[in-house]
């Protein structure tokens, strides 16, 4: 490749936003030396902004056209266009369905429910505090809320603390308090300073936070804590 | 120390749902990439009336045919050649056609000839195309989708499925042509 043919693929790189800075530098001083490249140069860069003129217009004229008619597929979303794939079905009633259900189950807890164990004559409540009520189960109840029944019934109990006809712990009912058997989200976060060297000899830092989620009860927490010493 | 960078595509998610027959997606990445298949389509038939025909063709084909797309992460190769090829097939075509009815061609003829006219009178615009159109396709695709879509090397060579050197020496050539075509016919 002789000067002039390098020259001119440095004129192209140049024309296409392609030039390493040392590329740019060479271009720069050949082109104060030469006045044929400067020629050159220039002579490129015409040609190259008259053919982008006239692409870009026959194109944004094609692009017109192309909006008054859009791909059918995009326009009405019909069969129109059919595929030999076997798709997914289209699920769109199981968020109706799911919300109806988590309404019903959160009004349930919601009205305080009373849980009536198996093999139990007088139920178990679970009130704010964890605390037992021993108050007849009629009296119990507020105007307008009704008794939840779940005996014979598979409950919570089978599918969060014990096998299907076990008979209920105390646990279960929230004899021990709430607060102590319910797991707490604990959330730690660390911070890293990673130091990375550049291209330019310059040492970049990237602070790093890491966040980690983990669940752990009362007494789980208070162990952990007495053993740091807190 | 290194650091090893993963480009991710931002449009894979899309693509695999429109593999999974997802026509929002497609619709998406047919409002997100029509315009450079539209640049490979030019650059292949270098006649603007067709474009629209053959992308609707092209985005038809894709539709259909995507669960033949081996690996989601090179659509857009595959993309760029069923571009291709549907713009060859249309080029064939309107060449058979203008064969088969001489009397149009013959119009077609004087039509074309008269557009020259008025090229050659100062229609500028009219030479640049012509000239871009006299270029062999090897050329012209790359250009045009430069020019047209202001991509990179790097760019251009994932579509086309080409090394970045070959895209560059192309791109070199083809202006070296239009140089020799369009000397003294340009002014900016």
């Amino acid at each position: 490749m002789d000067e002039m043919d390098r020259m001119e693929r440095l004129i192209c790189r140049k024309l296409d936003g392609e030039l390493t800075v040392d590329e740019q530098a060479e271009l720069d001083r050949e082109r104060l030396r030469n006045p044929e490249l400067r020629a050159l140069l220039a002579e490129y860069e015409q040609i190259d902004a008259a053919c982008g003129d006239a692409l870009r217009s026959v194109v944004a004229a094609s692009d017109s056209r192309q909006h008054r008619q859009p791909i059918r597929m995009n326009a009405d979303g019909s069969g129109s266009m059919s595929r030999s794939v076997i798709r997914m079905p289209r699920l769109w009633w199981v968020m109706p369905v799911a919300a109806a259900a988590c309404i019903a189950v959160f009004g349930m807890l919601d009205r305080g429910a009373t849980i009536v164990p198996p093999d139990q004559s007088e139920p178990a409540t679970v009130v704010d505090g964890g605390q037992m009520d021993e108050r007849p189960v009629e009296r119990r109840l507020p105007m307008g809320r009704q008794k939840v029944d779940l005996t014979n019934r598979p409950t919570y109990v089978d599918s969060m603390h014990g096998r299907r006809g076990e008979r209920p712990s105390p646990m279960d009912y929230g004899i021990i308090p709430a607060s102590a058997q319910v797991p707490r989200v604990q959330r730690h976060r660390d911070t890293e300073i990673i130091g990375v060297p550049g291209e330019d000899g310059k040492v970049y830092l990237i602070e790093v936070q890491r966040t980690r989620t983990y669940s752990e009860t009362e007494p789980q927490l208070r162990r952990r804590l007495l053993t740091r010493g807190l | 120390m290194t650091l090893a960078v993963k480009e991710v595509d931002p449009e894979q998610p899309v693509v695999e749902a429109v593999l999974q027959g997802d026509r929002y997606a497609f619709g998406e990445l047919v409002s997100r990439h029509s315009d450079w298949v539209r640049a490979v389509i030019f650059g292949v038939l270098g006649d603007q009336d067709r474009i629209d025909d053959v992308l609707q063709q092209v985005w038809t084909t894709f539709w259909e045919q995507i669960d033949k797309l081996r690996d989601p992460a090179r659509w857009r190769p595959w993309l760029y050649r069923l571009a291709r090829n549907a713009a060859v097939d249309a080029g064939r075509e309107v060449t058979r056609d203008r064969k088969a009815t001489s009397a149009l061609g013959e119009q077609l003829a004087v039509h074309r000839n008269g557009q020259s006219a008025r090229h050659d009178a100062g229609d500028q615009r009219g030479v640049v195309l012509e000239a871009i159109d006299a270029l062999p396709d090897i050329y012209r695709e790359p250009f045009v989708l430069r020019h047209l879509q202001e991509w990179s090397y790097r760019e251009i060579a994932d579509v086309m499925d080409l090394p970045v050197d070959t895209v560059e020496t192309r791109l070199v050539r083809a202006r070296r042509q239009l140089r020799d075509m369009l000397r003294d016919k340009v002014q900016v």
